[in-house]
């Protein structure tokens, strides 16, 4: 008996079964399960994505299943924060470790009650990004590919067993880490305003290309630009009279090439706060002030 | 120099070009209200001068290979008049880009009236806009854009802001599965399989406001 390999095997069950207990599994009907994790007393946290559009899911821990109610959702960073008081451990509070290139990590969830785990490595680490819809996330996590649906929204945990990341599903089967960091800012803000705030100015656009000449006019490097092509009924854009074809070429200082730059710039300012946005009309430069508003969500 | 600091006694400042009298027909209806001259013209740079010191402040013009000629893209420069180009897919504007055109936009079954105003704003603004269409990448630019209904874009606007199937509905008084239906429409249209995805799309395509 190779008493080294029986250590490490033990130390690794004893992980995993630390880390099993801190997740769920979701069902959203019809065989659709997934998995969560338990976040504090009365916060579960999953994948946005999965969640499809439910507005109540079936929690499992391992000895009970309870309705959950989702509270709120965030696409563009893929985080769904669910109120349901599970009984079951929320994840530790101690920061992980710094994540490395290769690293082990153990990604638990379950399907409905049963434990799923997988060892599997940390691809890749990089500093903050910007996913594809807009979302800040505060580090690059990637995972080794081919994530089961099952562990969608499973939590991603160090060798200490420490929580570092959700793990969902990317496009081409790649799998990405969403950094607890970033989860935690997700549930502290659903908790403190019981929904994710979308910051809104109300404006359709439509990309253009600038020429050099208007380039250096500009003092812009880059060629890319957005024109605005709608502007919503009462809304901040309408308020601040922005007009059909300005373009836009900052928002609160921040450099505006594509409607995602827009998007994100606005997220930085705070609600109900005047940004100064500065646009292109007609061959003159203008800054207009625009008073931030919340995306109406009726 | 903008197109808007060009002289006011600059007769015509704006071309528009399409390839086919379909396509003209559908430019004379999008620019009806606007002051736009019409007219099919033929190969010779000749004609297009004689219709470049006429009134209106911008032509729609048609005809045979005039589209594809150099001639007439020196014609319109002399003018000082921009072109915009309408064109049915990506093959013809690769051309159009050498010859100088400073807007394009596809034309598609169902107009896309909003992009070619903005195109047209655009032009005289002394900017080049592109469609969408023609920078994304090739596979999702030879399909056929349609545009989303007004439910599509509402349901697609209420889902980005994170609100389930059911509230939607209610939002709206339809039944959950109208609303799945129309978001699987709205999939289908912008070609994508997430709602991250699909809101994005929708955004980069001016459908839907930021």
């Amino acid at each position: 008996m190779n008493s080294a390999l029986t250590e490490w095997g033990a130390a690794r069950r004893a992980l995993a079964e630390q880390a099993v207990a801190s997740v769920v599994g979701i069902d959203r009907g019809r065989g659709v399960r997934f998995s969560g994790i338990v976040w504090d007393s009365e916060t579960v946290v999953t994948a946005a994505e999965a969640l499809h559009g439910a507005d109540s899911v079936t929690v499992h821990t391992a000895h009970d299943a309870v309705s959950a109610e989702i509270l709120a959702c965030d696409l563009s960073v893929d985080v769904a924060v669910l109120k349901v008081e599970t009984g079951a451990p929320g994840v530790s509070a101690a920061t992980p470790t710094a994540l490395f290139s290769g690293d082990d990590v153990l990604i638990a969830g379950r399907s409905r009650a049963a434990c799923a785990v997988l060892w599997t490595e940390v691809e890749e680490v990089g500093p903050a990004w910007r996913s594809r819809s807009g979302g800040e996330l505060d580090r690059l996590i990637r995972l080794s590919p081919g994530l089961p649906r099952t562990l969608e929204g499973a939590g991603t945990f160090d060798l200490e067993g420490r929580l570092c990341a959700m793990a969902v599903r990317g496009p081409r089967h790649h799998t990405l880490g969403i950094p607890r960091e970033t989860v935690a800012r997700i549930v502290a803000a659903v908790q403190q305003h019981g929904r994710v705030p979308q910051p809104y100015l109300g404006v359709r656009l439509q990309p253009v290309r600038l020429d050099a000449a208007l380039r250096q006019q500009l003092s812009r490097p880059g060629a890319d630009g957005v024109i605005v092509v709608g502007i919503e009924p009462d809304s901040p854009a309408a308020a601040a009279a922005l007009l059909f074809g300005d373009l836009i070429l900052s928002v609160a200082g921040e450099t505006i090439e594509t409607a995602v730059d827009l998007k994100v710039a606005l997220t930085h300012a705070a609600l109900g706060a005047a940004v100064t946005v500065q646009i292109q009309r007609a061959g003159t430069r203008l800054d207009t002030t625009v008073i931030v508003r919340e995306r109406p969500r009726g | 120099m903008t197109g808007l600091d060009r002289p006011h006694d600059t007769p015509v400042d704006m071309i528009i070009a399409a390839a086919g009298a379909d396509e003209r027909r559908t430019l004379v209806e999008l620019t009806k209200d606007a002051r736009f001259g019409v007219g099919a013209v033929a190969d010779a740079p000749a004609a297009l001068a004689a219709l470049l010191r006429a009134d209106p402040a911008a032509w729609v013009v048609t005809g045979g290979t005039l589209t594809r000629a150099r001639p007439f893209m020196r014609a319109a420069r002399t003018a000082g008049a921009w072109v915009v180009a309408v064109l049915s897919g990506r093959a013809e504007a690769e051309d159009r880009l050498d010859l100088g055109y400073r807007g394009l936009a596809v034309l598609r079954a169902v107009p896309p009236t909003e992009r070619f105003q903005a195109a047209t704003v655009a032009v005289r603004a002394g900017l080049s806009a592109w469609d969408p269409d023609l920078q994304f990448p090739a596979d999702a630019v030879d399909a056929i854009e349609t545009p989303l209904s007004p439910r599509e874009r509402r349901v697609l606007e209420l889902t980005g802001a994170g609100l389930s199937t059911k509230s939607v509905a209610r939002q709206l008084g339809i039944s959950p599965n109208t609303v799945k239906f129309h978001l699987q429409a709205a999939f289908e249209k912008l070609d994508v399989t997430s709602r991250a995805e699909a809101v994005m799309v929708a955004i980069r395509r001016g459908e839907l406001a930021v």
